[in-house]
C-alpha cells in the first residue's frame, strides 16, 4: 500500500523469528495467546486443541476423514524434499503421519507445523519502476484482509473460515480472475486440517472434495490442477512465524519466475498465498502475476 | 495473565455462565456482549442479562496431550466445544470423565473448577468446567 500509493518509491519487506530460544512449553503458551486468552485458552483448551475440534467435527460431518487430513502433510513433505530452503527435506509416507505421537485428538505431531528459525525478504517497487532493476519481476495483483471473531466458538460453523472466504473473494475480484485462473498457490498450514478448510474456503475444491483431492496427490506440482504448497508449507518448509507470510510470497515469486527448479509448476501464470493468523480470526490472500 | 480488574469483570461469566440477551433479535451472547452487532443501534438499551442454560451436548472434542504450563498437571485431558441446551457454544474442559468415552453428543453440565494458579503466590482462577450429565 506505501508503494502503490506512492508514499514510498521501493520497500524491502522483511520477516524473521527465532523459535529456538524458547523451550516448547514456553512456545506452547505464545501459541495459545492468538486464541482468545480469557475463554479459550484460559479454559486450558490450546491452539492445537481448537484446531484438532475443528477436525473432530469435520470428520464427524463427513466433510473429510482422517486419512485425507493427514494426507496434508504427506503432500508437504513430498515438495519439501524437493525444496533446498526447506526445514524438512524428507518425504514421509501417510502411516507417518497416523500413527505420530498425539498433540491432540485426532491430531498427531505430523498434523502440526514445527518450531522453526527463519527470514523471507521481498523488494516492492512500482510496476512501471520495476524493468529499471530486474529483468524477473512479477506483478502484485490483489492483497487483501478480513477478519473475524477471535473465538472459534463464536462463529456459526468452525468447518470453514469466514474470513478466507471474503478474503479471497474480495482478492479475486481485485485481479479480475476467478480460482480456477490459479496455478500455484500457498496455503496456511499450521496443522494439516487448516490447510484442508483453505483448498475449499479458497475456491480450489468443494466443500468434502478437498480432502480426497490431496489424498490422490492431485495437489503435486506435476499434476496438472492448482499446485498447493510447492515449498513444503508450513509443515515442511518451516513456520517461524514472522517469517512465514513473506517467504509464501517468495515461493509465488520463485514458481513465477520459472525458477523453481525441481517443483517448478509448468506455465504457471497465477499465484496464491494465503495467510492466517489464530484460528482464522485475521486472514490474508495475495496474488500475483507472471510478467 | 491476569489482572485484578479484568478477572473481577470476567467473574460472573466465569462461575455462573451470565451471559447476557438482545431481546431485539432474541441473538444470547456468551462472554457478554453490551451492545449487540446484529441490532446495532436497534439493541441499544434492549440488552437484557441472561443465565447461560447449564447443561447441554458435546459439540466436537480433543484430547490434549501437549499441554501448556497450566494444564502440565492434568495431562491428557478432555476439551471440549458445548452446544448448551438454549443454543450456545461454549468451549472448556471436560472432566471426570473416562477420555476413551468421550464423544460427539454426549450430555454433559457445567460445574464451578479451579481453572489455574498465577504463579506460587498469584491468584487462584475459578471458573466452569463440564462433566458428563448422566
Amino acid at each position: 500500500m506505501a508503494v502503490a500509493s506512492g508514499m514510498h518509491d521501493i520497500v524491502l519487506v522483511g520477516g524473521a523469528e527465532k523459535m529456538t530460544d524458547m523451550d516448547d512449553v514456553s512456545i506452547n503458551s505464545v501459541l495459545d495467546a492468538t486464541a482468545d486468552a480469557e475463554w479459550e485458552a484460559g479454559m486450558g483448551v490450546t491452539f492445537a486443541g481448537l484446531h484438532a475440534m475443528i477436525a473432530q467435527r469435520m470428520i464427524h460431518d463427513g466433510i473429510a476423514t482422517r486419512e485425507e487430513i493427514a494426507a496434508f502433510s504427506v503432500n508437504s513433505h513430498f515438495h519439501g524434499a524437493l525444496n533446498p530452503n526447506a526445514q524438512f527435506r524428507k518425504a514421509i509416507t501417510l502411516d507417518t503421519v497416523l500413527k505420530s505421537g498425539p498433540t491432540a485428538t485426532p491430531l498427531g505431531m505430523f498434523d502440526c507445523a514445527p518450531i522453526s528459525d527463519g527470514a523471507a525478504g521481498l523488494v516492492l517497487c512500482p510496476l512501471e519502476d520495476a524493468k529499471k532493476y530486474t529483468d524477473s519481476y512479477v506483478k502484485v495483483s490483489a492483497v487483501t484482509q478480513a477478519s473475524d471473531t477471535l473465538a472459534l466458538f463464536q462463529r456459526p460453523d468452525i468447518t470453514t473460515y469466514g474470513a478466507t472466504v471474503a478474503a479471497a473473494k474480495q482478492a479475486y475480484e481485485q485481479a479480475g480472475i476467478t480460482a480456477q485462473d490459479i496455478q500455484v498457490a500457498e496455503v496456511h498450514d499450521t496443522y494439516t486440517v487448516t490447510g484442508i478448510m483453505a483448498l475449499q474456503d479458497l475456491g480450489f475444491y468443494k466443500r468434502g472434495e478437498a480432502g480426497k483431492a490431496v489424498l490422490n496427490e492431485e495437489c503435486h506440482f506435476d499434476w496438472g490442477k492448482v499446485a498447493i504448497n510447492t515449498s513444503g508449507g508450513l509443515k515442511a518448509r518451516g513456520h517461524p512465524i514472522g517469517a512465514t507470510g513473506v517467504a509464501q510470497i517468495v515461493e509465488l515469486v520463485e514458481q513465477l519466475r520459472g525458477s523453481a527448479d525441481k517443483r517448478q509448476v509448468q506455465n504457471a501464470k497465477y499465484g496464491l498465498a494465503q495467510n492466517t493468523g489464530g484460528t482464522g480470526s485475521a486472514v490474508t490472500v495475495s496474488i500475483l502475476e507472471a510478467m | 495473565m491476569s489482572s485484578v480488574a479484568r478477572e473481577w469483570r470476567e467473574v460472573p461469566g466465569r462461575y455462573n455462565l451470565k451471559g447476557t440477551k438482545c431481546t431485539n433479535c432474541g441473538t444470547i451472547y456468551f462472554p457478554r456482549r453490551d451492545f449487540c452487532p446484529k441490532c446495532r443501534r436497534a439493541g441499544i438499551g434492549k440488552i437484557e442479562e441472561y443465565d447461560i442454560c447449564r447443561t447441554g451436548e458435546v459439540y466436537t472434542f480433543s484430547i490434549v496431550h501437549d499441554a501448556p504450563a497450566m494444564c502440565d498437571m492434568i495431562k491428557p485431558y478432555a476439551v471440549v466445544m458445548v452446544k448448551t441446551d438454549d443454543g450456545v457454544m461454549i468451549a472448556g474442559q471436560l472432566v471426570d470423565v473416562e477420555l476413551d468415552k468421550v464423544a460427539i453428543g454426549m450430555r454433559v453440565r457445567a460445574v464451578m473448577r479451579k481453572l489455574s494458579t498465577d504463579g506460587d503466590a498469584g491468584v487462584i482462577r475459578y471458573g466452569y468446567k463440564f462433566v458428563p450429565a448422566e
